[in-house]
């Protein structure tokens, strides 16, 4: 609970830090990718099921939402929780088609399924404005608050994100959170011990589909604008490389591998002209150094070294 | 005769073109200890896994209380009465002893499903585990991973999950297998020490042991009851002896 204090405070200074908007509104962005990171952190570390059709759910909030205001006059609330009504909907749907299999047919049925979502994004150019998207949407006032500035509106998602870790932290320790990890580890044990494996995975399925809409709204109202690309295949490969990158299954990871790749892509792209060969090196680094991912492969050679009393030279521990 | 616990008819499982349980009939009385035996391809673990419904079965009854299993999951198998232990070691092997034993725990509990809990903070199932811990002498290690745990000490946690769920019929696959002298009779121990409310059918080659445990012997050969009935007269059955004692 201390770490969690001393990083909401460290958040909070953020705007009084950074200054500009620029640098403001970059927060803003790696707060949004923590939370959808984080909400496939639910499926792939701690269920063990790869998804490629994760941000279906991230875009179907955002465009449902999109379409209410945009073309059905609703009010922004009315809206967003309709979107996120329709992503958990339709994450139900999707969890209940794909966990037909596991492993590779899991990973495929989702990809096949996320496409088509894709595919009606893009084609279905009388409703979702096809490659063009949905724009021309205004950010909202809360309680006569404008968040139409930057520091405003990363307060506001700061507070969506401190909601988002903290609900996701205590699914991970509870009683469900350790189901799910069994499901797993051994799923025909987990059989054995009485537990509906297929339904664990279901909730958690539709659980972490609920959060990606949560961030899929966020990305709406801070862009203004939604897109086909918000549910694309490239989207969802995008948050599993955040997830491998930061570390897979634990609670920080996600937040760090979606911090780097954000801020490689928004900062380190305006001075290396072939930037995504720079992640693709870090990539590689992490891999052969931290497998496990950068806070777990940091942490166990931060205890390893402790353990030696400072004078050995770590080892890593078998990898987990 | 008192009313079977469980009650297999006519069960067939055939994997491709090889029929791997024919027609078995078996009936376990309350209370009873079952052995099967059998050689190698006999069908022995393909008939618990058609029991717990690890393999689904392609015919006949098996019935536990008056509850038809066949058609059901494995999960709801477990919640009439059922728990198993694993030939090849099952365990969750990144978490601690005690860990495994509270998963045990919550597969039969309600709040299994609740995602607002702090499951580290519950008492109850801590205290419950260390309990069912000391029954199968591992309280002592508790806080250690799996991993790093002896293969004495898995046999044993595996017959602790199985206990944890309070079953009425236990079936223990080759409880003894791989285990020095010492840890077989650590576990002889421990399996004699059951209580006699739970039912178990036992898949045994430790025969010294076995017929210790036993009152009645089910032999299958090639997937076919060649001989069941009271332990003694079984053994003493030349078919028997011909099959699974070479003689």
């Amino acid at each position: 609970m201390k770490a969690v204090l001393i990083g909401t405070a460290l958040a909070a200074l953020v705007p009084t830090l950074l200054g500009s908007s620029f640098h403001i509104n970059l927060a803003t962005q790696v707060l949004i990718a923590a939370i959808f990171a984080s909400s496939y952190n639910v499926l792939a570390g701690w269920g063990g099921l790869v998804s490629f059709g994760h941000a279906a759910f991230f875009g179907a909030a955002g465009y449902g939402a999109a379409l209410l205001v945009l073309k059905a006059g609703f009010g922004h609330l009315a809206a967003a929780m309709l979107g996120l009504a329709f992503a958990t909907v339709l994450a139900c749907i999707i969890g209940a088609l794909a966990l037909r299999a596991t492993g590779i047919s899991f990973l495929m049925i989702t990809l096949a399924l996320g496409q088509i979502l894709w595919g009606l994004s893009y084609r279905w150019v009388s409703l979702t404005g096809g490659d063009n998207g949905l724009t021309g949407l205004k950010r909202p006032a809360l309680f006569g608050l404008s968040l139409d500035g930057a520091a405003a509106y990363y307060y506001f998602t700061l507070g969506i994100a401190l909601v988002a870790f903290l609900s996701i932290r205590r699914f991970a320790g509870s009683s469900l959170g350790a189901s799910l990890r069994g499901t797993r580890d051994q799923p025909r044990r987990m059989s054995a011990l009485g537990f509906n494996v297929w339904l664990v995975r279901w909730v958690a399925f539709v659980y972490a589909g609920f959060w990606a809409g949560v961030a899929g709204l966020l990305f709406l109202y801070y862009h203004r604008f939604i897109g086909p690309h918000s549910l694309s295949i490239a989207e969802s490969a995008e948050v599993l490389l955040m997830v491998i990158l930061g570390g897979a299954g634990t609670l920080t990871g996600p937040i760090v591998g979606a911090a780097i790749i954000v801020l490689v892509r928004n900062l380190i792209s305006a001075y290396v002209e072939h930037w995504p060969m720079l992640l693709g090196v870090l990539f590689l680094l992490v891999i052969m150094f931290v497998p496990e991912g950068i806070v777990p492969g940091i942490a166990s050679r931060l205890r390893a070294l402790r353990a030696s009393g400072h004078k050995a030279p770590a080892e890593a521990p078998p990898h987990t | 005769m008192t009313e079977p616990l469980l009650s297999l008819r006519a069960v067939a499982k055939a994997f491709g073109g090889v029929q791997v349980v024919r027609g078995v009939d078996l009936a376990v009385a309350p209370g009873e200890r079952r052995l099967i035996l059998g050689p190698n391809g006999a069908g022995k673990t393909t008939l618990f896994n058609l029991i717990t419904g690890d393999v689904p079965c392609d015919a006949g009854s098996i019935v536990l209380d008056r509850v038809e299993l066949a058609h059901l999951p494995t999960a709801r198998r477990v919640r009439a009465g059922l728990a198993r232990t694993y030939q090849i070691i099952s365990l969750f092997p990144h978490d601690t002893l005690r860990q495994n034993v509270v998963l045990a725990l919550l597969g039969l509990a309600r709040s299994r499903w609740n995602p607002f809990d702090v499951l580290a903070a519950r008492r109850d199932l801590r205290e419950e585990a260390d309990r069912i811990l000391a029954t199968v002498r591992l309280d002592g290690v508790a806080d250690r991973t799996v991993a790093h745990c002896t293969y004495g000490e898995k046999r044993r946690l595996e017959i602790a999950l199985a206990l944890a769920q309070r079953p009425r019929l236990l079936l223990l696959d080759e409880p003894l297998a791989g285990l020095s002298q010492a840890e077989r009779t650590d576990i002889r121990a421990l399996l004699a020490s059951i209580p006699a409310t739970v039912t178990v059918l036992l898949i045994e080659h430790d025969m010294d042991v076995a017929l210790t445990l036993a009152e009645r012997v089910t032999v299958l050969h090639l997937g076919e009851v060649i001989a069941d009935g009271e332990r003694d007269a079984v053994i003493r059955d030349p078919r028997v002896r011909e099959v699974y004692l070479g003689e």
